[in-house]
């Protein structure tokens, strides 16, 4: 049956209207899916495929695997384990008491400025944000200096710019702007109206705290620490820029598989990235899901 | 003794006047609605009782008791937000447990309580939903539960309908009242609605600019308004100005016509003052209509006419009688209702003659009120 009009033209309700409208927004997705089957699923394909496989004779291999049963080849997701952890948790913690100092303040300016501070600082990595470490906290750094000239001896109390420790210090420079960034909706959406519907049914403070506002907040606090933990532990530029490569960290490590001389050996470089984007997809996935529940109950 | 008293309350925010020398008495049991449009500092009011702003002087007393520097959890009120405020991460049934979770009552009376206003509200097949998962008026109902599950001395509610649609509000303001009846709690209601403040309230304050400007009984205060802001504010009201002949004796003249109503003390003889009369006490004259038995006459051109339903609302242009020079005309359009099924009769651009009940109005000094159009503000007024 024609659902062609008069004039020629479709009705909007028609099978065929709606058909065109489909092939139109299949038209538009188009790009999308190119970047992402170009820019994601090939160079995962392509990851999973090389993982299996021996590099050198092209024969399917679980050997690439080898190091889940090395304690000592499991080094570097140790250390970026405890990197990601640490730098998760100074900049979770600590970009939360900025956030909610933030929202305390009420005032459009302080959150204008700190939004766009904290936008630029928490892209500010890679190696310039390494030199700029080494500059300040290195040795010979300048903080270093004015430190030891008040007595303070920061490397002589075991600090370590180009360690876990160091490193942790340096992602913090962008795990707390990014943790204000992403706290600062949630708490901007805790409404006044439940502390004091709280406040006026007897609660005190605490009570206020421990009931409402903590099990709001909890979902995108923890969303937002997955975050803050594949951001760090998916990080390499600063890394190496600050160690040359010298502290052995997952992305570290692969690097030194694809373009060492000695340690030559992209199968097991895609063994080990398929294991750091297993870790990335735990805590992207867990962060959907904490999304989602949040999203229902900060929905004004 | 008064379940709660609020005592010369000032309230200034800045160098803007909130809330000034507020005096109220509220009676047990009773439910007291705040009426005024936005910005009157009815809300502020209402958070100064439950203890979130504090006044600048005055004071607010509960049972004898002064509760004006206790925090609102010492306070023994409840309230209901706007918006209702519901506890997200919590069920119907625990945000109605809340109140007395935090009191530390015992798990049996909780258990027993909470079951008890659910069944009371209609919530009963609800008890595990959370407030997302709710309609509007079953979270409202929620927030009510809430509040009175306490049994608390005093029951704010701060505009509680404002997020629901015409048909649930005209529903759950009556089931407010019922609940407030049944359990006999003192009530005090914010409201920009005047239909909502005259259906349910025992008495009505209504505010302006900070101020009180009346209070009265919901008749007292549509059928005798004592300010032209409350004629204005309160369902539509048509001013018409006349003459005052003399005050002791209540006599007013217009076109060339002297008759009797009350007048305003205020008035003093010989001043213009605005007699007041509600559209639906307009009669259309006609062939039939009896003797005029002592009041005013005015005839207009009908320029919209607005069907109301039952009735459709005329508004008029007044057209001055040749040779009047006891009042001036009246410069706003005069609404007069009329029946529906006779409307017909008064197209518009027709001429139309109505009686001006005299003695069931009402004189009072003053400009016309808060520049509101008498007709087409309130329809369901």
């Amino acid at each position: 049956m024609s659902s062609a009009t008069a004039g020629g033209y479709l009705s909007s309700g028609s099978p065929a209207a709606a058909r065109i409208r489909g092939g139109r927004a299949a038209l538009a997705l188009l790009p999308f899916t190119v970047l992402i089957a170009l820019f994601l699923i090939l160079p995962t394909l392509s990851l999973i495929w090389g993982s299996f496989h021996d590099s050198k004779t092209g024969a399917i291999t679980l050997s690439n695997y080898s190091y889940l049963g090395h304690p000592l080849d499991l080094v570097p997701f140790a250390n970026s384990l405890e990197l990601s952890l640490a730098s998760t948790l100074l900049g979770g913690f600590v970009g939360l008491a900025i956030a909610q100092a933030i929202v305390s303040s009420r005032r459009p300016i302080v959150q204008e400025i700190a939004t766009t501070f904290s936008s630029v600082a928490a892209n500010f990595a890679g190696v310039p944000l390494a030199f700029a470490y080494i500059a300040l906290l290195g040795l010979n750094g300048l903080l270093t200096r004015q430190l030891l000239n008040a007595g303070i001896d920061l490397y002589g109390g075991g600090f370590k710019l180009y360690s876990i420790l160091g490193l942790t210090v340096v992602y913090a420079y962008w795990e707390i702007p990014l943790m204000v960034l992403v706290m600062l909706p949630p708490l901007q959406a805790m409404r006044p109206a439940w502390r004091e519907a709280a406040e006026i049914l007897g609660a005190s403070r605490w009570q206020y705290l421990r009931s409402v506002a903590i099990p709001i907040l909890m979902s995108p606090f923890v969303s937002s620490l997955l975050l803050l933990y594949a951001n760090a532990f998916g990080a390499y530029a600063t890394a190496y820029g600050l160690t040359t490569g010298f502290v052995p960290i997952v992305p570290i490590q692969i690097s030194n598989l694809i373009s060492g001389d000695i340690t030559f050996d992209p199968g097991q470089a895609d063994a080990l990235a398929i294991g750091l984007a297993a870790i990335m997809a735990v805590c992207i996935g867990g962060r959907a899901v904490l999304e989602k529940r949040s999203a229902r109950w900060l929905a004004r | 003794m008064s379940r709660l008293e609020l005592e010369n309350v000032f309230k200034q925010f800045g160098d803007q006047v909130a809330v000034r020398d507020f005096s109220l008495s509220v009676e047990d049991g009773e439910l007291v609605s705040f009426l005024g449009p936005s910005g009157c500092g009815k809300t502020t009011t209402l958070r100064m009782t439950a203890g979130f702003e504090s006044p600048d002087s005055g004071s607010v007393v509960v049972d004898g008791f002064d509760v004006t520097d206790l925090p609102p959890n010492r306070r023994g009120m409840g309230m209901v937000f706007q918006g209702y405020a519901l506890f997200p991460n919590m069920t119907a049934a625990e945000n109605v447990d809340f109140g007395l979770a935090v009191r530390k009552r015992p798990a049996a009376e909780r258990r027993a309580r909470v079951a008890e206003l659910l069944e009371l509200f209609g919530l009963a097949h609800v008890a595990g939903s959370y407030p997302h998962q709710m309609s509007g008026g079953q979270q409202q109902r929620v927030a009510l539960a809430r509040a009175v599950a306490i049994q608390p001395g005093v029951l704010l509610l701060d505009e509680p309908l404002s997020a629901v649609d015409a048909k649930v509000r005209e529903e759950l303001r009556t089931e407010i009242r019922r609940m407030q009846v049944q359990l006999q709690i003192t009530t005090i209601l914010v409201t920009h609605d005047q239909s909502e403040a005259l259906s349910i309230s025992d008495r009505v304050v209504v505010m302006n600019h900070g101020a009180i400007e009346e209070v009265g009984t919901p008749t007292q205060i549509y059928a005798e308004p004592r300010s032209a802001f409350t004629a204005g504010f309160i369902g539509a009201m048509n001013e018409i100005p006349v003459r005052v002949i003399s005050t002791s004796g209540g006599v007013v003249e217009r076109g060339g016509k002297r008759v009797t109503a009350p007048v305003a003390a205020e008035l003093n003889d010989g001043e213009l003052g605005l007699l007041l009369v509600r559209p639906e006490s307009l009669e259309p004259l006609g062939p039939s209509s009896g003797s005029l038995n002592g009041d005013l006459t005015l005839t207009g051109r009908v320029e919209v006419q607005t069907f109301l339903g039952a009735t459709t609302r005329l508004l008029l242009r007044e057209v001055p009688a040749a040779g009047d020079r006891s009042a001036p005309p009246s410069t706003r359009l005069l609404a007069v209702d009329v029946p529906s099924a006779s409307a017909g009769r008064w197209p518009a651009g027709s001429q139309m003659e109505v009686r001006i009940p005299v003695k069931a109005s009402r004189v009072i000094a003053g400009q016309s009120a808060a520049g509101k159009p008498a007709a087409p503000a309130n329809l369901d007024a």
